[in-house]
């Protein structure tokens, strides 16, 4: 029976959310980079570094969650050591994440013009989630999502408004991970609102690319 | 320079440049093979690299400009 504490450790819906958004967000860090190295561009370097640590940091943290969970489960480590170690995870987490905002920040600052049921229930949710980071990221984006509004409005550039559309779902999906501790359904929406944000963000490029190419 | 090609004083106008600072960029982009300096002729002239630089920097600068930026 070992193995299945095991599969369903690793098939937590959270964990499940935040690889796929890392997995979205290392594509737009991929794409951004690429234009970058082509064309010599420091802003689009910016923009591709920001993403990469925001990839860096949900998949290093899905990728250790469900790994020390399936170690858990198993009886590998004990709970007080497991939980010793995601506390120390979500720091490493929130200052690689918050690296990634700060990014964001210089960047728009400095141009004018983010019984197995039960086990799983047993590790909390708020375990995995650290409200000051919450906070500061929220507040860290409202510039970003300001300056993402003017840019729809003002300049009325094509899909500029799905970017900004994007980055206040991930300012709302830190607003919902701060709400954890009201419900737990705060937590999995701020999952979906953040894994909605990245998609948001690739529709922008896609889009992007199928309108220079004339489709 | 809608042409690929043009003389210096016609790029330091449309460019709205100085002779000094557009002569350093003219120097800069013949060293990258972006322009090629037709003597002969007292032109400047794109080169097929140069054209797909353009290209690629005018869909890149599009896709910054929806995230609100400027390359």
């Amino acid at each position: 029976m070992q193995a299945y504490p095991s599969l369903f450790a690793i098939l937590r819906v959270d964990v499940l959310l935040e690889m796929a958004s890392a997995v979205f967000s290392l594509i737009i860090s991929l794409l951004a980079l690429d234009a970058s190295r082509r064309i010599g561009s420091r802003t689009l370097l910016q923009l591709g570094a920001g993403f990469l640590l925001m990839a860096i940091a949900m998949l290093s943290r899905s990728l250790s969650v469900a790994g020390l969970l399936s170690s858990t489960f198993a009886g590998e480590i004990p709970r007080l050591t497991f939980l010793t170690q995601l506390f120390l995870l979500e720091i490493i987490y929130s200052v690689i994440r918050i690296a990634g905002y700060i990014i964001f920040i210089y960047l728009y600052a400095s141009t004018m013009g983010s019984a197995e049921k039960k086990a799983t229930e047993a590790f909390p949710a708020i375990a995995i989630y650290n409200p000051v980071f919450e906070l500061a990221s929220a507040i860290l984006l409202t510039f970003v999502v300001y300056r993402t509004a003017v840019n729809w409005m003002h300049a009325k550039r094509p899909f500029s408004w799905v970017v900004f559309l994007g980055f206040t779902l991930l300012m709302s999906s830190h607003i919902l991970f701060l709400l954890t501790n009201q419900s737990f359904t705060y937590y999995l929406a701020g999952h979906f609102t953040q894994l909605a944000s990245l998609a948001l963000f690739l529709l922008a490029v896609i889009l992007v690319r199928l309108d220079e190419k004339g489709v | 320079m809608k042409e690929g090609r043009g003389r210096p004083s016609k790029i330091m106008m449309d460019a709205n440049l100085s002779y000094d600072r557009m002569s350093r960029y003219l120097e800069l982009l013949t060293e990258k093979g972006l322009l090629e300096n037709v003597e002969a002729e007292g032109i400047y002239k794109i080169t097929q690299d140069g054209v797909r630089f353009l290209e690629e920097f005018r869909r890149f600068e599009k896709l910054a400009r929806v995230f609100g930026l400027e390359l």
